[in-house]
C-alpha cells in the first residue's frame, strides 16, 4: 500500500494526546502517532513545537474534517482539513520511526 | 497485626533473620522491621520508613514504595533501587529458548534429526524424547516432501511455531514460499488463543516475550517488522501493556522492542507506565 493514510480522508480530527514528549491525532479510531512534532499551518500563519499557541491551535482542530492527505516518502505526510488548516509532519532527516500509523481494524503502518 | 506475622509461625526453633529481600530483620520492640544498609523496610506494610535515598532516579513512583511493589520481580537489598532479578528477556525464558533451539535443529537439519532419534546414540541421548513431541512428523515431512513445502507446524498439544524468513516477511507467505536455507528466524508460540503466542525467539535465541493473549504476528502495511496486540501483561510485565512491536532494523536503528498500552503508547514493559520516546525501555535492542 502506497499511502496507507489515504483512509483519514473525511473522518474528522476526534482528539489530541500528548504523550510525555510525543503526539497522538485520533481520527474516530485511526491513530496517527507522531514522534516528531508537526507543524500547524492556519489560514493566518505557521506553528511549531515552540510556538506558545502552539498546543491550542493543535487542539481548536480538533471536530475538523479531513479532505486531503499528501504523503510523500522521506519527504512529508500533509493532512488538510476542509477549513483550510493543515497538520504536516516532516520525514526528511527522520532519526527512527517518525510516525506509527494504526486503523481500527488492527492494521498498522511505520514510518 | 499478629495474623499476618511470621510471629504467627515461630515455634521456638532458631530464628533465620535472614528472609525477605535479603535483608536482616530485627525483632527488637517486636517491631518486625528489615534493617537494609541504607533504611528500613516495615516487613507487614511493604513499606520503607524512610524516604528513598535514590528518590530522583524513580520519580514516578512513591519514595516509601518498596520494589515497585513486584517484590517477586525485583530485590532491593541495600534499601536503595530496586534491582531486576537478571535482565528483562533472561529469566523468565530459561529452558523455552532451549527447546525453541531444539525445534530450530530439528527443522533445519530433519536429516539428521531423524537419523539420531532412531539410532543407538539418539535412544541413549534421550534425542528421540527431544524430537517426539511433534516436530518429528513435521521435520519427517521435510524429508519426503522436501523443504518447499513447508511453513510450520504443530510442536506440541497447544504448542506452535512458524519457521520465517525474516522477522516480519513470513506473515504474508504461504506454505511453499519458503525455502529451507532462507529460514533465519523461528516463531515459537504457545497457543492459548488462535494466533496469541507466549515469546518470539529470533535466529539468535534471544525470547521476546508477548503479553498473554496476544494476537499476532501482523505485518505492517508499509515499514516493516512484525506485531501482537490485544493482550495483557504476564511473564513479569504489568497487566496495562497489550502490545509488543519487533521492529527491524532501520537507518539509524538496530532491531528492537518496543511494548506498547491499548492506546498505542509506548510504556516500559515492567511498569505499564508511559515513557518518552527517547526512553531506552521503550526501544529494547535485539540481536
Amino acid at each position: 500500500m502506497e499511502n496507507p493514510f489515504i483512509v483519514l480522508k473525511d473522518q474528522q480530527l476526534s482528539s489530541v494526546v500528548f504523550i510525555q514528549d510525543y503526539l497522538q491525532l485520533d481520527f474516530d479510531g485511526y491513530t496517527v502517532t507522531c514522534y516528531d512534532w508537526p507543524m500547524v499551518i492556519l489560514l493566518d500563519g505557521k506553528f511549531a513545537i515552540n510556538d506558545k499557541e502552539y498546543r491550542n491551535v493543535l487542539c481548536s482542530l480538533i471536530a475538523k474534517k479531513v479532505n486531503e492527505i499528501s504523503f510523500i516518502e522521506d519527504e512529508m505526510l500533509s493532512i488538510g482539513f476542509q477549513s483550510g488548516e493543515k497538520i504536516e509532519i516532516n520525514l526528511k532527516n527522520a532519526n527512527g520511526e517518525v510516525i506509527y500509523f494504526t486503523t481500527p481494524e488492527g492494521e498498522w503502518s511505520s514510518i | 497485626m499478629s495474623g499476618i506475622s511470621d510471629n504467627a509461625l515461630n515455634f521456638g526453633q532458631p530464628e533465620n533473620k535472614y528472609k525477605y529481600n535479603g535483608i536482616e530483620k530485627e525483632n527488637e520492640f517486636e517491631l518486625g522491621i528489615y534493617d537494609a544498609q541504607l533504611r528500613e523496610l516495615d516487613g507487614q506494610t511493604g513499606r520503607w520508613w524512610q524516604i528513598d535515598p535514590k528518590i530522583e532516579s524513580m520519580e514516578m513512583w512513591s519514595p516509601y514504595a518498596s520494589n515497585y511493589n513486584n517484590p517477586i520481580l525485583y530485590s532491593d537489598p541495600l534499601g536503595d533501587e530496586p534491582e531486576c532479578c537478571g535482565g528483562f528477556f533472561v529469566d523468565i525464558v530459561d529452558g523455552f529458548v532451549d527447546k525453541a533451539k531444539s525445534t530450530w535443529y530439528a527443522v533445519t537439519h530433519p536429516k539428521e534429526t531423524i537419523t539420531n532419534a532412531f539410532s543407538a546414540e539418539g535412544l541413549k541421548n534421550n534425542l528421540l524424547n527431544t524430537v517426539s513431541f511433534g516436530f518429528y512428523s513435521d521435520a519427517k515431512t521435510l524429508v519426503t516432501d522436501g523443504p518447499g513445502k513447508f511453513i510450520g507446524g504443530k510442536l506440541f498439544d497447544g504448542v506452535a511455531y512458524v519457521i520465517t524468513d525474516g522477522i516480519a516477511k513470513n506473515v504474508k507467505l504461504k506454505p511453499g514460499e519458503v525455502k529451507i536455507p532462507e529460514v533465519k528466524a523461528v516463531v515459537a508460540a504457545e497457543k492459548k488463543a488462535a494466533g496469541s503466542t507466549d515469546f518470539v525467539v529470533t535466529e539468535n535465541g534471544t525470547a521476546i516475550p508477548v503479553p498473554n493473549g496476544a494476537k499476532g504476528p501482523t505485518a505492517p502495511n508499509k515499514g516493516s517488522g512484525m506485531s501482537y496486540q490485544g493482550g495483557s501483561g504476564g511473564k513479569g510485565m504489568d497487566k496495562k501493556v497489550t502490545g509488543v512491536r519487533i521492529m527491524d532494523a532501520n537507518k539509524n536503528q538496530g532491531k528492537r522492542v518496543n511494548y506498547m498500552n491499548k492506546n498505542g503508547q509506548t510504556v516500559n514493559p515492567q511498569t505499564g507506565r508511559t515513557i518518552s520516546n527517547k526512553d531506552k525501555s521503550g526501544h529494547i535492542p535485539i540481536e
